[in-house]
């Protein structure tokens, strides 16, 4: 046993923090907005191998589900501007039905853009799909059938965290995809587990943007980081940071290794992950005083997103409520 | 495909806890067999956290005098202690005495005079001999360094100890105590510590009990003369010692995850418990928020916990990672009782005694005892403190 990353995952950390340090500082971030999509980002993912990670070899890919969970991390901590996570979870679940797909999922010169609707249909309209806006593919659920959608993305609903959301309505020549209702939620399982990491990245991050400011910013004579209700705050965090990093691991493991208590940890991992980042950015935020709330400095876009990349799979406290029915069972009916 | 990763590799960080499950099966079925009912209530009745049968028992079990395992000696995997420990907690049994004997025979090992190799710790690691601490004062409690207690050097070369000691658990049970004492001025630098038999004379022991029923005490030192052969460390040395204590005690032992048993005592009542309009307890939407959170924080507790036992495993120091370990355990603690207690409503209010409350009265119990753990082997202020200043380099 050991918590640590392992030397190969290091490695691959280093070199997805290295291009991302390159190629999505924030200024490409700021510049994806309102649309939170970067074309050339994607290609460039592609083209490094990030956009078929932990997908089975048979279906193009390789590496496994803890190297997904590195990636998203660091995608995560630079607020990347493409869809990863529901990219990796959807095609993971299509390498299931690889032959009826009407795309040669992997292997394209350009990877298309796939998602999954977390919600099911109402009036064959998926709601608010993560990279609904940008995806070519979307795998989503009518009553208790499985379609593929591929009609052109509709436009962008504008939104708070700047992510690629949209409605998407299933269009007529939808394909019914023969999917196992274990594999669906398996990769709602996967999507929490990833989100998760995805979620730690950016709060890591924005913990790194609170200590760095509380150094610099002096008040009072001293830099505000030697108050100790500041260094309070922001220890308090860093632990969070640790346990919510420790927890989306436990999580992304039980997801490969499919263990008894997948569900159970992806939940709590999504719930404490996400509660961890939104607290993380309000927190920071705050630290930076009156210049948190303005434009140009970065800890208000993760701030924002720290709301809406979680809040797609819907009320928190029902994600809670969620894990307690896999705990405890389900509520017995009065 | 990026560089550095061949088509399949193994995969890597290793939540597999195969090995843990082994030492929780064995660590379990030492419980179940040694922290007996009669533990149990001679633990309740004295309120002293040490029990001679069952230390005993985990000293014929040969823990004690393995020790453990460090880059420089062989011993027992500290991932093998932190789960035995981690069984005594939920099994509520009283510990504490062999934790602090277990910090002391180490801190004896990295540091002791072949005196103390030879005349204490034989008596640590047979069971027969325990040992309590004497850092607290009245006036010195997270600020350590302002110690008081005066040790002053005799004539004849001996020491002569003199001043007051605040919450030195289990004394009554003890053979030695840990003295925190000052010999020059300098705040860090003018500390020294010895280790002293408890049977010398000048030593009152006078008991105090807390709101959760157990007992501590008071040391009163009244010119207790030791030969030097008794310090442990250097003279002037004794925040050295300290630090090695304090790693020690965060790092493996005394990190349990009380929640979990509690949380398990809430739920077998709340299975069958009914709310006022007759509904289930566990039907309660609220109640299944309350209980999932709390499962969470259990989950997570274990987790950084685990770390800091793994980074002991792999031969290092966890100070920073025992920091938070302590920190975030003790204080969902103390969130998971308020919680099922308020869960339990007016009953939870019940003593154990009066057969009728939730969870045999431990949840009760547990609203009495949680707060304690926010504050001994230092409080969530020191170890936030700590965090700030080594991991995060904010400066002081």
């Amino acid at each position: 046993m050991d918590l640590a990353l392992t030397a190969d995952e290091l490695l691959l950390q280093h070199e997805v923090r290295s291009m991302l340090e390159q190629e999505c500082g924030t200024e490409v971030v700021r510049g994806a907005e309102p649309l939170g999509f970067d074309r050339r980002l994607w290609d460039q993912c592609s083209a490094m191998g990030l956009t078929s990670v932990a997908i089975p070899e048979v279906a193009g890919g390789s590496g496994s589900f803890m190297d997904a969970a590195v990636v998203v991390d660091e995608s995560g901590r630079a607020l990347a501007p493409v869809p990863l996570v529901e990219h990796l979870v959807t095609r993971r679940l299509l390498a299931h039905v690889r032959s009826e797909l009407p795309f040669r999922a992997g292997g394209e010169e350009v990877e298309p853009v796939v998602s999954l609707a977390l919600l099911p249909a109402i009036d064959k309209m998926w709601p608010l799909v993560p990279a609904g806006a940008v995806a070519e593919y979307v795998v989503g659920q009518v009553q208790d059938q499985y379609w593929l959608d591929s009609s052109t993305p509709p436009p962008l609903s504008a939104n708070q965290s700047s992510s690629p959301l949209a409605d998407r309505a299933v269009a007529g020549d939808a394909q019914q995809l023969d999917i196992d209702p274990l594999w669906w939620d398996q990769a709602l399982d996967e999507w929490r587990a990833l989100t998760a990491s995805l979620l730690v990245g950016l709060a890591g991050r924005a913990l790194e943007l609170g200590v760095a400011y509380a150094k610099e910013r002096e008040q009072f004579g001293r830099p505000i980081g030697a108050f100790q209700t500041i260094q309070h705050l922001l220890a308090d965090l860093a632990v969070s940071v640790d346990g919510a990093r420790l927890l989306a691991g436990k999580a992304a493991w039980a997801c490969e290794h499919a263990t008894p208590r997948r569900r159970e940890l992806s939940y709590m991992a999504f719930v404490f992950a996400a509660e961890t980042a939104k607290r993380v950015t309000e927190r920071v935020l705050h630290v930076h005083g009156g210049y948190g709330m303005m434009q140009e400095y970065d800890i208000q876009l993760y701030y924002r997103r720290a709301r809406g990349w979680s809040l797609v799979a819907g009320d928190p406290e029902r994600q809670c409520q969620e894990l307690a029915d896999v705990l405890f069972g389900t509520r017995s009916a009065a | 495909m990026f560089s550095s990763a061949p088509a399949r590799r193994h995969s890597g960080m290793d939540f597999d806890d195969a090995a843990l499950e082994r030492y929780r099966e064995d660590a379990k079925r030492f419980v179940d067999e040694h922290v007996t009912g009669e533990v149990l209530s001679r633990h309740a009745e004295s309120g002293t956290a040490h029990d001679w049968d069952l230390h005993r028992a985990v000293a014929a079990s040969g823990v004690i005098a393995d020790g453990l395992r460090t880059n420089e000696r062989a011993g027992r995997d500290p991932l093998e202690i932190f789960v035995l420990f981690d069984e005594l907690g939920l099994a509520g049994a009283p510990f504490y005495g062999l934790a602090n004997t277990m910090i002391v025979a180490g801190i004896i090992e990295e540091i002791g005079s072949d005196f103390h190799r030879c005349a204490v710790l034989p008596l640590l690691r047979s069971g027969t001999a325990i040992v309590a601490f004497g850092y607290s004062e009245p006036d010195a409690g997270s600020d350590l360094a302002s110690c008081r207690t005066r040790a002053t050097r005799t004539s004849d070369g001996q020491w002569r100890i003199r001043g007051q000691k605040m919450f030195t658990s289990h004394a009554e049970a003890s053979q030695f105590v840990i003295l925190l004492t000052r010999t020059s001025d300098a705040r860090h630098g003018g500390l020294t510590v010895f280790l002293v038999p408890l049977d010398r004379p000048g030593i009152e022991i006078q008991p105090m009990y807390a709101m959760s029923g157990e007992r501590t005490n008071i040391l009163f030192l009244s010119d207790v003369e030791v030969d030097d052969q008794w310090r442990l460390g250097e003279i002037d040395g004794g925040w050295d010692v300290l630090k090695i204590a304090l790693a020690y005690e965060r790092g493996v032992f005394g990190n349990t995850n009380q929640p979990v048993g509690l949380s398990q005592a809430l739920l077998d009542w709340a299975r069958h418990a009914r709310l006022a309009n007759g509904d289930r307890v566990l039907d309660d939407p609220t109640v299944r928020v309350r209980l999932a959170r709390i499962a969470i924080d259990s989950e997570v507790t274990a987790l950084l916990g685990l770390r800091a036992a793994v980074i002991a495993t792999n031969g290092g120091h966890p100070t920073i990672e025992g920091a938070a370990a302590k920190l975030f355990a003790s204080e969902a603690y103390v969130r998971a009782a308020q919680h099922c207690q308020d869960i339990t409503g007016a009953a939870g209010l019940l003593d154990g005694s009066t057969g009728c409350a939730p969870g045999d009265g431990t949840i009760e119990h547990a609203v009495r005892d949680a707060p304690a753990t926010t504050i001994y082997g230092g409080t969530s202020e020191v170890q936030r403190n700590l965090i700030a200043h080594l991991h995060l380099g904010l400066p002081r």
